[in-house]
């Protein structure tokens, strides 16, 4: 896969520093996303979803800090570390090669500029776009991320708009200079129900005609089954299960990933409590030795609690689980 | 008992308020020890011997009437402190009670309050203050209260806010479900909580007053000669500007110094006791 | 916006109101009021004046007729005359308020000018050594008294380098100059009072500009702005300084008090003619209806600018609905 690769994660590794202790967010991650490929990351808060994703943008801020690993963009045919780019050359990539969409629509926008203005702004930086056709590229940004009423919109300020309209207007910011791969951090999250359903359709709708890449940050697996094709859970800041996304659905390998998938409401087992995985995700200063799941894992056995897990791999799937060596 | 040791010993770690606080104790025994620290009588004019500069037998120089300007600011340290300390002690009184009332109450108490909050916000405070010193006359007295009566609004802004948060607590409902009375609650139950930002603001508000008094004392109309305050000795310094220089640099020094010790306390006081603001500190 | 403007004026009427009854109260704890007693201590009170006091203030009505009178002359700015040389108030105050204008609408100018840049250079470069200097330095700053700041300035400015005129708007024979040398002996006359007026302000205005920018700095818009590609300049500049100076407005509106009364003790030491030297003036001579004017011309003066910043917060903030 790596040839055909897009964008290529090798040994992430992303600390949060405080005085003398390391809090490691993100902790040897690696994993590929093809060009039109689409992949989940999962996991609950707190196990480096979202670090991962700030990192490949490189807006991690103090004090946390990328300590190594390597981030393989494929710019102009070749493959590039976007670890090694000089700040000025990684702004062309950010809102221009790849973009993202946040949790929160509502803060996520900038409260004294009008929605014109801010989607307009990515095109005027990535093509240079100014006046007349700057102006009708927003009202088709608009328009594609399915808003109705562009005109309304774009002369508009967030707090006029809805929830759902204001992460319409993100996915137009986000796609407006035709960006390769897209991030979407838990981009459906603060939404209500229905208005989830839209704003997803939407996204794998996009993905389809424009051959985009996506990235799908999420909790939630049913949101994940909905939009990609392979998926990588994440627990405390390591990958600990990677695959397809029917044989991970159909299979789980890794008992986390058994327990997140029971986690999911679903129609049938409505009335059902749903069996949510006991225990918290452990503390990113403090975490506990061997296997970083064993607290919570239902199948721990005696080697979990002293070493960590390597990879194995299980019909062409990887899993980090003694159960599997 | 425990809990004042706590913070003591979290204060003496706090470097800014370890040196402020450490500054302003050393004022407080200059001024109680002043008739030990000084030769001359800080009224004891004697025309021989006016501006002196610094010398060996008067260490600051002398004023136009031959005082020992040393002498007159280590009192004048008593007079300075005693109206900064009075005037707050005043301004937090009333504040206090504004505060407790106006958030404890709400409703029409509290419109009345805030809105008597904004009326004398909106008068230009040294105007105000100036008018009353005209009207009642100068004294050291009358500057106290004055001082006192024009600067209670941020404090009683302050104690309303915490009122407001504190009184549909648990442990206040319980006080009013078992008949205590209200002034009981809000002594007993509310204040002792809201203290925190009371402190910081006082110990800010003591800086603020000396101000205040110093410059009314500078323009002639604070406390009045022969009384020595730091602000009338610095009158003496702008009349003999082109030939006393130490007439205008010491006293203005031993102003700047006391207001720099107090905001020093104020902000390591504030780290100590008010966590949530000095956090956001942190965090910024 | 109007019907906005409308309400918020609206909104001053009580707070009139209630300076009205201040005032009023004031002048009833007077020497020369109703209490006798007092008017017996203060030695400097006049027999003369007080029967003037009387007949301007009415203090021989009833208390209700008395307000109503004294209210009446508020609402057509009649103050009444000078004790000292017998002309309007309103007139002496008119003469002064140019002289105050110019100093207060200049600093405000520079306050801003100067404060915000170092605010946001300040947070831009947080923990650098700039930054460290800039807080202590900030911190000596709002502390060193302002009266004092101006003598150390005539000190070494006026009386030793001989650089700098100490007092007064123009020099003696500014009159007999050619107008560039006008202009410039007006400039020079005008540095050390404004240097001194904004002194503390700038050190409290960019300290809170600073804390500003760092707060804005962690909003989830400013990592949108980023993620779109912005360059750190436009980011902190466009994006975050449009939104770190809307408190400003508000600020500069809760200073304007501050500038005018604090006016009173540099405008007396420079011998500026402004409205704040007319109110030492008058202090020191007793002339109790022009320091009522002033008093009452400070709060209006205020009021009208607290006005201007709402209104113009209200044109910054596109959330706030009118």
């Amino acid at each position: 896969m790596t040839e055909t690769a897009l964008l290529s994660l090798k040994k992430l590794h992303t600390y949060f520093l405080a005085g003398k202790n390391e809090g490691r967010a993100v902790e040897g991650v690696s994993f590929d996303i093809g060009s039109s490929g689409s992949v989940g990351l999962v996991g609950e808060s707190g196990c480096g979803k979202s670090v991962t994703a700030l990192s490949i943008m490189r807006l991690i801020s103090s004090p946390g800090r990328i300590i190594s690993g390597e981030i393989l963009f494929e710019r102009g045919g070749k493959q590039v570390d976007l670890l090694s780019l000089s700040e000025k050359e990684m702004t062309k990539v950010r809102g221009g090669e790849i973009s993202m969409i946040f949790q929160e629509p509502f803060t996520a926008l900038n409260p004294v500029f009008r929605v014109e203005a801010q989607v307009g702004e990515a095109a005027r930086l990535h093509l240079g776009l100014e006046g007349k056709a700057l102006q009708a590229l927003v009202m088709k940004a608009l328009y594609d991320a399915g808003i109705k009423e562009a005109e309304r919109v774009a002369g508009s300020y967030p707090h006029e708009l809805s929830g759902g309209l204001r992460q319409r207007v993100m996915i137009a910011m986000a796609l407006i200079s035709g960006p390769k791969l897209l991030i979407a951090d838990e981009p459906t999250t603060a939404l209500d129900v229905t208005v989830q359903a839209q704003i997803l359709d939407l996204l794998a709708e996009i993905r389809v005609k424009r051959k985009l890449s996506v990235i799908m940050i999420s909790h939630d697996l049913a949101i994940i089954h909905r939009i990609c094709d392979s998926v990588n859970i994440m627990y405390s800041g390591r990958i600990v299960e990677s695959s397809g996304k029917e044989a991970l659905f159909k299979s789980p390998l890794h008992p986390y990933t058994a327990g997140l998938l029971k986690s999911i409401p679903s129609l049938s087992r409505i009335e059902k409590r749903l069996p949510a995985i006991p225990g918290n995700v452990p503390d990113l200063f403090d975490p506990p030795a061997g296997c970083r799941f064993h607290p919570r894992c239902p199948k721990a056995m005696d080697i979990c609690k002293k070493t960590e897990p390597g990879e194995s791999v299980v019909e062409g799937r990887m899993v980090k689980c003694w159960l599997y060596k | 008992m425990k809990t004042l040791f706590k913070y003591l010993k979290l204060l003496s770690a706090n470097k800014p308020a370890f040196i402020g606080g450490a500054l302003v104790a050393a004022l407080a025994v200059v001024a109680l020890s002043a008739p030990l620290l000084t030769a001359y009588d800080p009224a004891g004019q004697s025309m021989a011997e006016k501006l002196q500069p610094p010398s060996r037998a008067h260490l600051l120089g002398t004023d136009e009437l031959g005082r020992d300007v040393f002498s007159r600011m280590v009192y004048g340290s008593r007079i300075s402190l005693s109206v900064g300390l009075a005037a707050v002690a005043i301004s937090t009184l009333i504040g206090i009670l504004v505060g407790a009332v106006s958030g404890y109450f709400g409703g029409w108490v509290d419109q009345v309050f805030m809105r008597l909050v904004d009326i004398v916000l909106s008068v230009p405070a040294l105007f105000f203050i100036l008018m009353l010193v005209v009207f009642l006359g100068p004294s050291i007295f009358n500057v106290m209260v004055i001082i006192g009566l024009t600067t209670w609004t941020d404090l009683a802004r302050l104690v309303r806010a915490e009122v407001l948060s504190l009184k549909n607590r648990e442990y206040v409902l319980a006080a009013r479900a078992s008949g205590a009375s209200h002034a009981r609650i809000i002594i007993r139950h509310i204040l002792p909580n809201a203290m925190a930002p009371v402190f910081v603001s006082v110990t800010f508000g003591v800086a603020g007053a000396i101000l205040i008094e110093s410059g009314l004392s500078f323009l002639g109309l604070g406390v009045q000669p022969p009384d020595p305050s730091w602000g009338n000795i610095l009158t003496s310094g702008k009349d003999y500007i082109e030939t006393a220089w130490w007439l205008t640099a010491f006293p203005g020094l031993a102003i700047f110094a006391t207001i720099i010790s107090y905001n020093l306390l104020g902000e390591g006081l504030r780290d100590v006791l008010d966590p949530r603001l000095s956090a956001s500190k942190e965090r910024a | 916006m109007a019907r906005y403007i409308v309400k918020r004026l609206l909104l001053s009427i009580p707070i009139l109101f209630g300076i009205s009854l201040i005032t009023f109260a004031v002048i009833h704890i007077t020497p020369g009021g109703p209490t006798v007693l007092q008017s017996q201590m203060n030695a400097k009170m006049s027999p003369d004046s007080i029967a003037k006091l009387k007949t301007l203030y009415d203090l021989d009505k009833p208390l209700p007729v008395q307000y109503m009178k004294w209210l009446s002359r508020l609402a057509r700015l009649d103050f009444g005359e000078s004790f000292n040389d017998n002309r309007p108030v309103t007139e002496k105050i008119l003469e002064r308020l140019p002289a105050t204008l110019q100093l207060n609408l200049l600093s405000l100018l520079l306050l801003f000018l100067i404060a915000v840049p170092l605010g946001v250079y300040s947070a831009a470069k947080q923990n650098s050594v700039f930054d460290r200097l800039f807080t202590s330095i900030t911190f000596i700053g709002f502390s060193v008294p302002s009266f004092w700041l101006a003598l150390l300035l005539m000190l070494f400015f006026g009386v030793w380098l001989q650089w700098l005129p100490i007092s007064g708007m123009a020099s003696v024979n500014s009159a007999s100059m050619p107008p560039v040398l006008q202009v410039y002996d007006r400039i020079q006359h005008l540095i050390l009072p404004l240097f001194v007026s904004i002194f503390g302000s700038i050190a409290g205005l960019s300290r809170y500009m600073r804390s500003g920018m760092l707060e804005v700095i962690r909003q989830d818009y400013i990592r949108t702005a980023r993620a779109k590609g912005l360059p750190e300049r436009e980011v902190l500049l466009n994006h975050a300084l449009r939104n770190a100076l809307l408190p400003v407005i508000t600020i500069i509106g809760l200073s304007i008090p501050g500038l005018i009364s604090g006016g009173f003790i540099f405008e007396t030491i420079f011998a500026w003619p402004g409205m704040g030297r007319l109110a030492y003036e008058s202090a020191m001579s007793f002339d109790y209806p022009v320091i009522m004017g002033v008093v009452i011309a400070g709060a209006l003066l205020t009021l009208l600018g607290n006005l201007f910043a709402d209104i113009a917060y209200a044109f910054a903030d596109p959330r706030i609905r009118y």
